[in-house]
């Protein structure tokens, strides 16, 4: 069954992927990833994407590394829009226009980066229903993202299965080792007491595989949200618990994700305000 | 999911569409195993490994001395680490790439020689690019360092565990070099 959001709800949950999203900016900034502080970047690589394809062929790319105030101005403009979004949740177009400017920023910092990395270009996904004013749209769609994150999750268990890595011996020995050892060669670098315990666990071949499998057995519970939606909120504490873990052992925390768990809240806990949580959990 | 489609199907005809077309565009990319955005491919980790105690890594040195990447970010690291490794791949294949490969093979019959070499130019990286590159990421540690940097070289290197767990680098190969002269 579709729920369908209030204003009260869609104006919540506005505020809080477009927040969201202006604090993975601001990360960006901190980081030298904007656009502009890419220094205008030489390599590129599209690899067989069309969507990358379309994006350089506009010969914006191009544009932004030819003049550093156009670039400037498109990482500006893109950080206030995700702000304005927030001040102003009921104005469809500002979703519309962060939607592109994002798609454009992922898409290009990807190529540059030489990567296509997904911790930032799937929110793009996250984005799309409040492309729509009707709340009848922007409910179904978001009731669809639910299915679509589930499908990541499942999907990555499938591939690990398909693939035959989960049950191969030494797989985790070898994403432990290939994890540490750039941090093992610096002179004089020293793990930490929880990285130490970490790189401890290589050694034990036995106990690493079992650590694998239940990664996997992690992300393949996804797969239960296609038949009920009982067990949502575990969902929210195995995909945050599995991200800490795959953080420490192979340096992969996809925190800015994170916040596509939202679609898994009951929606429910969305429209009401905390303080009524707090009283329904008192009951 | 299916009764989610069927809900859907009842509300809206065009929403249930593009559901269709995103689960449609998701299976072909699954299965030809390209990834065209917005349909990702999750197979990340997935491929067999088998632990040889040795990893092939890049090396930039920066004046003189090879530039420690774990003390930057993640993100910031990459920026560095990754069109290295992508540059090292480029001049070890000619910069021939799957990119330009397809370009050639799909756009060659139906484009004049003049679009098609436009068409690599925003596309592709060449062997002019060589010195570019090696200049930029001079530039680009200069920003994230706050050091000036005099000399820049490239290339790679295995990283050997040793039996007594500490790792060590061997076998560097010399790729290119940049000199503020």
């Amino acid at each position: 069954m579709i729920h369908f959001f209030n204003d009260i709800a869609r104006t919540r949950l506005t505020r809080w992927v477009f927040g969201w999203l202006f604090l993975v900016l601001l990360y960006q900034w901190s980081a030298n990833l904007m656009i502009s502080q890419l220094e205008s970047p030489v390599l590129l690589r599209v690899d067989l994407d069309l969507t990358y394809w379309l994006v350089h062929l506009t010969g914006i790319g191009e544009f932004f590394r030819s003049s550093y105030f156009a670039a400037f101005s498109f990482d500006f403009f893109l950080t206030v829009l995700c702000l304005v979004a927030v001040l102003f949740p009921k104005r469809t177009i500002v979703p519309i226009l962060t939607g592109l400017f994002f798609l454009i920023y992922c898409v290009l910092l990807n190529s540059y980066q030489c990567w296509h990395y997904h911790n930032l270009i799937t929110l793009i996904l996250l984005i799309v229903p409040f492309c729509f004013r009707s709340l009848k749209t922007f409910s179904i769609l978001f009731a669809g993202l639910r299915y679509a994150v589930a499908y990541i999750y499942a999907s990555a268990a499938i591939w690990k299965l398909v693939r035959g890595s989960v049950f191969n011996e030494g797989q985790m020995k070898w994403l432990i080792q290939h994890n540490y050892v750039d941090r093992l060669a610096v002179e004089g670098y020293e793990l930490n007491f929880l990285e130490n315990m970490m790189f401890q666990l290589s050694n034990y071949s036995t106990l690493s595989s079992i650590a694998l499998i239940i990664g996997v057995a992690m992300e393949a519970s996804f797969l239960i949200a296609f038949f009920t939606r009982k067990f949502d909120r575990h969902l929210i504490i195995i995909g945050v618990v599995f991200h800490l873990i795959t953080a420490v052992l192979v340096d992969v925390s996809f925190l800015q994700l994170w916040i596509l768990f939202l679609v898994f809240l009951p929606p429910d806990r969305i429209t009401s305000s905390p303080t009524t949580w707090f009283q329904r959990q008192k009951a | 999911m299916n009764f989610f489609l069927r809900d859907v199907w009842k509300q809206s005809k065009i929403v249930f569409a593009f559901f269709v077309a995103f689960i449609l565009g998701t299976i072909w990319c699954t299965f030809s195993k390209i990834e065209i955005t917005p349909f990702f491919l999750w197979a990340h980790y997935s491929d067999k490994q088998t632990p040889t105690g040795k990893f092939e890594r890049i090396y930039i040195k920066v004046n003189g001395e090879i530039l420690d990447l774990p003390k930057f970010s993640r993100a910031t690291r990459e920026m560095i680490q990754l069109p290295t490794e992508y540059f090292v791949q480029l001049e070890r294949t000619d910069y021939n790439t799957n990119t330009r490969q397809l370009i050639q093979k799909k756009f060659a019959s139906m484009m004049s020689q003049k679009s098609l070499q436009k068409m690599e130019g925003h596309l592709c990286n060449s062997k002019e690019d060589k010195n570019a590159y090696l200049y930029w990421m001079a530039k680009y540690i200069e920003r994230v360092t706050g050091k000036r940097v005099l000399t820049l070289e490239v290339g790679t290197c295995e990283l050997l565990f040793k039996p007594d767990g500490t790792v060590a680098r061997e076998n560097f190969i010399f790729v290119a070099k940049f000199s503020r002269a």
